[in-house]
């Protein structure tokens, strides 16, 4: 959404339209959703985020700051501070125990671990293996991926900097590769599916 | 541009987070050497594969939670806004309680100057004129004298009309509060059809496999009884190949 139109609407939101809010609304929420859907993984506790963090919206409208960058980033900030005091309370470990402290250049002399993936047919287990991360690489991978954001903005929502981001991308692609390269699939197969 | 250089930047190329000059270079990097190209291909289609399965919609029933939540804060708002309005202006913009005494005023001074009039019987009809209008302006400024005065009194309504506002979150509290959805957990086996042939069920999460009347429990999948399915309670599926 362009700056000016989107300020437009916030300001018409805080003055109580119905259509500028829902207009907001409507824009956002999916990807709000989807970022706690992915974090959490339990879809009630995820659309608990996001109306909380939609009703933070309404509540302060009026003082939201047209400097601080785009209002998807800010809420998106909202919504990572929520997620990630389920995440302690629920009592998960907000890094990964190994990967978090291996050396960045132990990947970058390492062997080639996206070209297993090549043309083939992965995408059902890559819920699976997300889940594998540690919420910190979890969260950029979502933030690069799933919300399309540039590092600069990821550092500011994660509260860190450029240089982290790209170091927890990078852990996070590479760790995700080798988790999904056992389930690389060249043909079609058939499926049983349970529901449980 | 050596293969090391380039494997190091491949990912903030595929972010397009390069500058303009080293895009270049990587680029033709990529063309010429065929073991950087296909890596470079397999981290797009990781990223491919991320953006079509990750994607999720939040369920209609959140919309109406919020825009419950949108309402009532406004409602409020707009409550409390023009009860202000209300309590200060009367006519004129001049706060309702001064104004009212200021139409007291001017009545009582009008029949003072009444009994004036006629205690003085006799006088030239323009004395009385005059005396009228004196006792008019005196009369006016009076009651702006008056205005100033009532000035704390129309401030103490205004604090009387700010406490109410606080009383307000207590309403929103109970309208706010979720209602715990109690889970179904349901167990169901769709078969594929061998002999047709059909695309595989998306299993991202966008159209999770769930309880749905178009398909019976052991009835075969086809696209498009699929195509319907609607997520009714939280499913991850479990997937495993058939042998
Ligand atoms: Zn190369």
């Amino acid at each position: 959404m362009k700056r000016e139109i989107e300020q437009n609407l916030i300001k018409r939101a805080c003055n109580g339209d119905k259509e500028a809010f829902s207009e907001i609304y409507f824009s956002l929420k999916d990807s709000i959703f989807g970022f706690a859907f992915r974090m959490i993984n339990k879809r009630g506790i995820a659309e608990e985020i996001t109306q909380e963090v939609f009703i933070f919206f309404i509540e302060n409208s009026d003082k939201y700051d047209f400097e601080k960058g785009n209002l998807f980033s800010f809420l998106c900030g909202v919504a990572r501070n929520k997620i990630l005091n389920h995440l302690k309370k629920s009592g998960t470990r907000l890094e990964s125990n190994n990967f978090e402290s291996e050396r960045f250049e132990n990947f970058a002399n390492n062997h080639s671990p996206f070209r297993n993936l090549l043309n083939k047919e992965f995408s059902a287990k890559i819920e699976e293996c997300m889940a594998e991360l540690s919420p910190l690489q979890r969260e950029v991978l979502l933030l690069r991926e799933l919300e399309d954001l540039p590092y600069e903005e990821i550092a500011e929502i994660t509260e860190t900097s450029v240089g982290v981001v790209k170091g927890r991308l990078f852990r996070a692609r590479r760790t995700l590769a080798k988790e999904l390269t056992p389930y690389v699939k060249s043909e079609e197969v058939l499926y049983e599916v349970h529901t449980s | 541009m050596k293969c090391i250089q380039v494997r190091e930047k491949l990912e903030a190329f595929s972010d397009d987070e390069i500058g303009f000059s080293e895009r270049e270079n990587i680029a033709s990097h990529l063309a010429n050497c065929e073991s950087c190209g296909s890596e470079f291909e397999g981290l797009k289609s990781l990223s491919k594969a991320m953006k079509n399965t990750l994607p999720m919609s939040a369920s209609a029933s959140l919309d109406a939670k919020v825009f419950e939540a949108f309402e009532s804060h406004n409602a409020v708002a707009t409550a409390v806004v023009t009860e202000e309005k209300q309590e200060k202006i009367g006519w004129f913009g001049i706060p309702k309680l001064a104004f009212a005494a200021a139409l007291l005023l001017l009545a009582m001074f009008s029949g003072f100057a009444f009994q004036l009039g006629r205690m003085s019987v006799g006088n030239v009809q323009e004395n009385l004129a005059e005396k009228d209008r004196k006792s008019v302006e005196e009369n006016k400024s009076k009651s702006s004298e008056f205005v100033v005065t009532n000035k704390t009194d129309s401030e103490e309504k205004e604090k009387k009309v700010e406490t109410k506002i606080v009383e307000v979150p207590v309403i929103k509290e109970r309208i706010i509060k979720i209602p715990v959805v109690q889970e179904k957990i349901v167990t169901r086996t769709i078969y594929v059809d061998r002999n047709q042939k059909v695309n595989k069920p998306n299993l991202s999460g966008k159209d999770n496999l769930a309880l749905n009347n178009s398909v019976k429990d052991g009835e075969f999948l086809t696209q498009t009884n699929l195509k319907d399915f609607q997520p009714v309670t939280e499913i991850k599926p479990k997937i495993s190949k058939e042998k």
